[in-house]
């Protein structure tokens, strides 16, 4: 073991036993005992958790950090609920780091756990398979447009993510337009082209979480794509089995919240309904057995398209035949968020002067008004 | 008390331990706690109740803030979780009380055919397979297909990839077996059923495992039907021309191929085929011969010879040379070949030294001890001007045990600054070849731009010219790995080989290009 691992291993062990003594004192004190020298303390303890490379626990302390300050400033945003949950799911993630410290795990090992500063990516060995499962856009705060593809890989059996990447003050802000931009200086093909077809990519790059990196010296060649097959891996019959995928994920407390992915074939969809006052789309649709779901999106900005996409889902000539979607559950309802509709028999699109045929329409970028069935 | 209320009192007994701290907790806590445990052990929660009694009883003074802790937090995993999964099922129970039934629009399943299919053969048209098939009753069905790769040099033995199949196939595959559709996706027509590549079924490949029905006779003047016949093809002075019925028949690059086989040994002019024809319109096309059946029109290797019938009018050593380049196709006593390759092997003779090397290469037959007398050749005053031939041999033979010098490559090069005839490729594979050894950056350009005239639709060296641009290029190439690959089509080499049999040069270019397995059948068959 070289010198440098050795290192971050210690600081490592040091960092839980620090941690365990914050949580044990803040839990001592209790809330009505908590002063305002906590959040500095907080905050300590977060550099100590960046410094051994816990990226995981240091966003989490500081999110402590936040929801403590709004408890001593008497925010009526502050939940002692959520305030108790973080404090156990750090706890837990502290003890978690521990065990596996003891059962002789290195830093790489534990990225799943803890987290990494900066994502890397490994190199995958066999070339990797890949069939789209949706495209979307998306527009950040810190003045990034992008567009992120998802696929189903059955090489690993997992699922993986693409995404193109430019500042806005260079392109703007419409990701429908960096759809068709090269995904790479390697890769002369379009994020649109790889999310319309299935691929073999050589070379490819995947980091734990499952992003792909299609940089460098990566290559991708078509092959035949296995059409409704591509999406078993993510078909649900009905709303209870997405309930059932739904409870699945949240059986670990640790694992992350990611909503899951996600096919139905829906049989009725309802009339769309504007919520301005929560700056949404509503559409309540229903499986083949009556289960009711809410098909639901938000109205930001760059989701204009796919708001007026929701209103043409009950519409004869784009009806879709299926949505690949990501499901919530709110209180009462069971919620989709429809990222792209599926049709049985090719449907042509007219983008500009051309015409394409796809069993898929990607509804956060491609409008349902140039789809023909 | 139900779950529902019992999980809220339970996170409710948290906050109270936390806004009021380990350190000193609430003193009505224990007992509340204690009230939950019964609750949740009459709800049949005995887990919530062993964690909700735990707490409790670290609560008492003889209990630190570390086994607080656990506690607390062992009773908030549990209590979350158990929250979760009670919301979710409160959650699907709702839906299921706002059920409608069956909805009235309900999505039929998509309509398609389940059926079971014999294969006929395969059409090409435009880069587009036609899979014409006979379904049960005997009825005329195609599936269409668009692979996005295939070899157009041998469709039945190399893998494509199929939209129809949804995956790589062998077109022999296919049609040595039976096809299963289901639910498949089609249109009937007055005369057959057509389906395509389909989103959410394929066909699937299953093994011949009854007869196909029979297969009528194609009408005469049909223009369009699949059905048995008879086809003539001629040799004409531009190449082969078929007929069936007097309709013309298309002949392929592969067809033709084949029919160039069938007439090598007995030299006729004339073949007639009994098979399969689709009829297009005015014209139609061969889809399969014989029973079983054969694909002349997809297949290169349908009509093969057995070695013995070239080997037997050779001489004892041209036989030896054509059963070692052969071997690794159809196998043979490998031992024998090299005993009777040997001789000739080490002969002081060039041009024989070289034929038996070159064949011996083929079963492994090492080169023999250094002969210098490919060196003492070479190193002639008068090497560089000689027979292209003659030098090619003598480097080939050379290189055999390490490359020939720069030196000596530049005085060899320079000899032979005469003019450069672009027709003369055993001239430029010469010259490449002494290029690369001379001066390595400039091989490449030189060889490239030779190369661009070897593309498919041009007119091709003969076989000797070929195989020296072949051995030329690998010399090349594996110096120079920029060098772009020779863009020669496979079925246009073989020609090429075909054409110049029986001389041991066509067989050797036939070795070279990979069209041994295309001439020759395996021993036995």
């Amino acid at each position: 073991m070289d010198k440098r691992t050795a290192d971050t291993l210690e600081r490592m062990r040091a960092a839980t036993v620090q941690l365990d003594r914050l949580l044990l004192e803040l839990a001592r004190q209790g809330l009505q005992r908590l002063t305002r020298a906590s959040l500095p303390e907080l905050e300590a303890a977060a550099q100590v958790a960046h410094h051994a490379r816990l990226t995981t626990l240091q966003r989490e302390l500081l999110s402590l950090r936040t929801e403590t300050e709004r408890f001593l400033d008497r925010d009526p945003l502050f939940r002692t609920d959520a305030w108790i949950d973080r404090v156990g799911r750090l706890s837990l993630r502290v003890d978690a780091l521990r065990t596996r410290l003891d059962q002789g795990a290195l830093p790489d090992e534990l990225v799943d756990l803890v987290g990494t500063p900066r994502r890397t990516y490994v190199a995958v060995d066999d070339a990797l398979e890949i069939h789209p499962l949706g495209m979307s856009g998306w527009v950040t705060d810190s003045d990034f447009v992008g567009v992120t593809t998802t696929f189903y890989s059955p090489t690993t059996e997992q699922l993986v993510m693409a995404s193109v990447t430019r500042p806005t003050h260079y392109f703007g802000t419409d990701p429908a337009r960096l759809a068709w931009q090269s995904v790479s200086d390697s890769i002369t093909r379009s994020m649109r082209e790889l999310a319309h077809g299935a691929w073999r990519v050589e070379g490819a790059r995947v980091s734990h979480d499952g992003r792909l990196s299609l940089a460098g010296e990566a290559y991708v060649m078509p092959v035949a794509s296995t059409g409704a097959r591509a999406l078993d891996p993510i078909r649900c019959d009905d709303a209870l089995e997405v309930l059932q995928r739904l409870g699945d994920g949240r059986i670990d407390p640790l694992a992350p919240r990611t909503p899951p992915w996600v096919y139905l074939e829906l049989a009725h969809y309802g009339r769309c309904t504007f919520d301005d006052t929560h700056g949404t789309a509503t559409v309540l649709a229903r499986d083949r057995r009556g289960l009711p779901l809410r098909l639901r999106v938000r109205l930001a900005p760059h989701e204009q398209l796919l708001g007026r996409n929701l209103e043409r889902l009950a519409d004869p000539r784009s009806r879709p035949d299926g949505l690949v979607a990501r499901a919530f559950a709110d209180r009462d309802h069971l919620d989709l968020a429809p990222i792209t509709a599926v049709y049985h028999q090719p449907v042509t699109q007219r983008v500009g002067r051309r015409t394409l045929q796809s069993h898929m329409v990607h509804l956060g970028l491609e409008p349902l008004d140039k789809v023909e069935r | 008390m139900s779950a529902t209320t019992l999980l809220a009192d339970v996170r409710a007994a948290l906050r109270v331990l936390w806004v009021g701290g380990l350190q000193r907790p609430d003193p009505t806590l224990p007992s509340e706690l204690a009230d939950l445990a019964i609750a949740a052990r009459a709800v049949g929660l005995e887990g919530l109740g062993d964690a909700l009694t735990t707490l409790q009883v670290s609560l008492g003074p003889e209990h630190d803030a570390h086994e607080r802790f656990a506690a607390q937090r062992a009773l908030w995993v549990r209590s979350s979780l158990l929250a979760e999964q009670l919301r979710l099922h409160l959650l699907g129970a709702s839906l299921h009380e706002e059920a409608e039934g069956t909805v009235a629009e309900a999505p039929v399943l998509p309509p398609g055919r389940d059926t079971e299919l014999w294969p006929l053969g395969v059409e090409v048209r435009d880069g587009q397979l036609q899979l014409h098939c006979l379904d049960p009753a005997g009825g005329w069905v195609t599936l269409e297909d668009r692979p996005l790769a295939l070899d157009p040099d041998d469709l039945a033995n190399e893998p494509i990839t199929s939209r129809l199949f949804q995956g790589e196939v062998c077109l022999g595959d296919v049609l040595d077996g039976q096809i299963e559709l289901v639910r498949h996706p089609g249109v009937a027509t007055a005369a057959r059923w057509v389906g395509g590549p389909a989103f959410h079924t394929r066909p699937r490949l299953r093994s011949a495992s009854t007869a196909s029905p029979a297969l009528p006779a194609l009408p005469p003047g049909a223009r369009l039907a699949v059905g048995t016949g008879i086809v003539t093809c001629r040799r004409g002075p531009d190449g082969w021309v078929a007929s069936s019925g007097g309709v013309p028949v298309a002949v392929s690059p592969l067809l033709a191929f084949d029919l160039d086989k069938r007439t090598r040994l007995d030299g006729t002019d004339t073949v007639r085929i009994e098979g399969v024809l689709v009829a297009r319109g005015d014209r139609r096309v061969l889809l399969s011969e014989g029973e079983p059946p054969a694909f002349p029109t997809l297949d290169p290797a349908t009509t093969r010879w057995p070695l013995s019938g070239w080997t037997t009018p050779l001489p004892a050593d041209e036989a030896a040379q054509l059963g070692a380049m052969a071997w690794p196709v159809i196998g043979g006593d490998r031992s024998a070949l090299a005993a009777a390759l040997a001789p000739a092997a080490s002969s002081a003779d060039l041009a024989t030294r070289w034929a038996a090397q070159w064949a011996g290469r083929a079963i492994g037959l090492p080169p023999p001890d250094r002969n210098p007398g490919a060196r003492a050749w070479l190193g002639r005053a008068e090497a560089g001007s000689a027979d292209a031939i003659e030098l090619l041999r003598a480097l080939w033979l050379h290189e055999q045990h390490e490359p020939v010098g720069a030196t000596l490559a530049a005085l060899l090069r320079e000899a032979r600054d005469a003019p450069l005839d672009d027709d003369d490729w055993v001239e430029i594979a010469l010259r490449a070849w002494l290029t690369m050894r001379a001066a390595p950056d400039t091989a490449v350009p030189f060889l490239a731009a030779h190369g661009e005239r070897l593309g498919p639709g041009r007119v091709l060296p003969d076989a000797e010219g070929l195989l020296w641009v072949h051995h030329a290029w690998h010399v090349v190439a594996s110096g120079k790995a920029e060098l772009p690959p020779l863009a020669l089509p496979r079925l246009a080499a073989a020609r090429v080989a075909l054409s110049a049999l029986p001389s041991l040069d066509g067989w050797r270019w036939a070795a070279a290009c990979d069209a041994l397995r295309w001439l020759l059948s395996p021993a036995g068959a």
